[in-house]
């Protein structure tokens, strides 16, 4: 088996990885398989199912766990188009975390390779994306049955291996990214998890825990299933009537945050994180792990926790959610894009992203 | 230098991945009470005093610090933030500048003293660098009578004086841990 699907989340009970794997050795090159029935046959299990899509488009795999929690992960390009967690303890109790209109938005996986320039100082060149129009093909399942499920998606880029892991436990969802290098030069990359969260209404939205750590506005890395392009992104909204708090700073510029709650009723697109210049200093004063993001009308919260990223990127596009529907939304997520990561020969970069709640 | 070797890390402060969590269970999500009364230890590399800065000619003497949370990410690595200050202030007051979380649910108006010693709420654990700290008051001592040894006041201690160095190592709201340090 090319990979096990012990990654950084550990499932709750380790016994049945034994089983899973003698049943994920007995099916080779499952890169074929790739029609719902094949799937199913081969990765399917208590808590995994995979749906054909009626339009003819790559299946999706519906996770779900004992305590009615349950995600959509569409095979095709790795997008996360549905999570819905147990939220309340009365009746069906679950909600959608996550806003997908017409096949975009969820939680998706942004991964670039940036080559920078031999010259000196010349900073990144040119970006391409590794996973734009990548076939996914499922690598490996796991799941204890009750309270875990998780599938491994890979695919490989050049000399670049990719996996892509997506574990769904009853209170929290995981996304987590490895990038091995079989090659002999080292690479450098940038990435993010970029999820599109969606709120009740656009005044009582809200992200709290990012005290203290700077920012600076920044355009989000260019995805196929992002929303708003990063020319959109950036685009400065008129002030309206009540233009209230201070102009959004200019690109490249640090400031602290210095609210508990940042409130993200206005147009805004930030990365939160340590400054570059700063982290080449011997210590640097590290950004927060994890930020909670407040929905005021529906009182919910869930808290993202970054895990191997380096930055927080967050967007709120303002006025300019209209556009896509009636529902308010953050493309928000962990990323790595500020400073390139380098991956060298034979080594392996993981990062991971949770959403997790604490509302029951 | 980078405070490479703290807490069994091999790697720049940014993704501590490799942690040596010896023994039990990881714990899965964060503020859930953990299901299994196993706690997972961390080990704290003797790398750290060998590691020890220099003091460089350019820059001002600072003191490094490396506040580790009571709850674990979700994969089951510490989180730790690092923060660096001039001596000579009390480890309060370098916390809340820090943004670090010091009194954890007692943070609001009026449930903590805000520094006068008397609530007992400022608990810290001193992991590593129990000598730059100034000795334990009256008041420490008798507030923290039944504590581990190695808790004391943030408000109370005195992080060494303005030009001195040196490296800390500090778990807020020891009450609240769910990891146990291995020495």
């Amino acid at each position: 088996m090319a990979t096990s699907s012990v990654l950084p989340l550990h499932l709750p009970s380790c016994a049945r990885r034994a089983s899973t794997a003698l049943r994920a050795s007995a099916a080779p090159a499952a890169a074929t398989a790739t029609t719902a029935q094949s799937l199913e046959e081969s990765f399917g299990r208590k808590g995994l199912r995979f749906v054909g899509d009626p339009a003819g488009g790559a299946p999706t795999a519906e996770l779900s766990v004992r305590n009615g929690s349950s995600l959509h992960l569409r095979l095709g390009d790795g997008l996360v188009t549905s999570y819905k967690p147990k939220v309340y303890w009365k009746d069906d109790g679950c909600r959608e975390v996550l806003y997908t209109v017409a096949g975009k938005g969820g939680v998706g996986l942004v991964l670039n390779e940036a080559s920078s320039s031999s010259s000196a100082g010349a900073g990144i060149a040119a970006q391409w994306s590794l996973v734009d129009g990548a076939e996914w093909t499922v690598r490996d399942a796991d799941s204890d049955s009750y309270d875990a499920v998780q599938v491994e998606l890979g695919c490989t880029k050049g000399k670049l291996d990719i996996s892509y892991v997506v574990t769904l436990y009853g209170v929290s969802m995981a996304t987590a990214v490895i990038v091995r290098n079989t090659g002999t030069k080292p690479v450098e990359l940038t990435g993010a998890v970029l999820s599109h969260i969606k709120f009740d209404k656009r005044g009582g939205t809200a992200v709290e825990g990012l005290r203290g750590c700077p920012y600076c506005s920044q355009p989000p890395p260019a995805a196929a299933f992002s929303l708003l392009s990063p020319a959109e992104a950036m685009m400065r909204e008129d002030p309206g009537w009540f233009s209230g708090g201070g102009e959004e700073p200019r690109q490249g510029i640090w400031t602290v945050e210095e609210d508990l709650y940042t409130v993200l009723k206005k147009k805004v697109s930030r990365v939160y994180a340590a400054p570059p210049e700063e982290r080449k200093k011997r210590v640097y004063s590290t950004a927060p792990s994890k930020f909670t993001t407040i929905d005021q009308y529906s009182g919910l919260g869930f808290r993202l926790v970054r895990m191997g990223f380096d930055d927080m990127y967050l967007c709120s596009p303002g006025g300019m959610y209209e556009k896509f529907g009636k529902d308010y939304f953050l493309c928000t997520g962990m990323a790595s894009m500020l400073v390139p990561v380098v991956v060298n020969p034979g080594e392996e970069w993981k990062a991971a992203q949770v959403i997790e709640h604490d509302n029951l | 230098m980078h405070l490479t070797g703290v807490l069994g890390v091999s790697s720049p402060p940014l993704a501590p991945f490799h942690c040596s969590c010896s023994g039990a269970k990881k714990q899965s999500c964060s503020l859930r009470p953990p299901r299994q009364q196993q706690r997972s230890r961390l080990r704290v590399a003797r790398a750290v005093e060998v590691g020890a800065p220099e003091p460089s000619q350019v820059e001002e003497p600072s003191i490094d610090f490396a506040f580790v949370s009571p709850r674990l990410l979700p994969d089951g690595t510490p989180d730790v933030h690092y923060r660096t200050a001039r001596g000579g202030q009390k480890l309060r007051d370098i916390m809340l500048d820090g943004y670090i979380d010091l009194y954890g649910p007692y943070d609001k108006v009026l449930l903590n003293c805000a520094g006068g010693g008397v609530c007992g709420t400022c608990l810290v654990e001193v992991v590593e660098g129990k000598e730059m700290l100034s000795p334990k008051t009256e008041v420490e001592k008798e507030l923290l009578k039944r504590k581990p040894k190695t808790w004391r006041l943030a408000c109370q201690a005195t992080v060494g004086n303005a030009d001195s160095t040196g490296q800390m190592i500090v778990q807020q709201l020891p009450e609240w841990k769910i990891h146990e340090w291995d020495k």
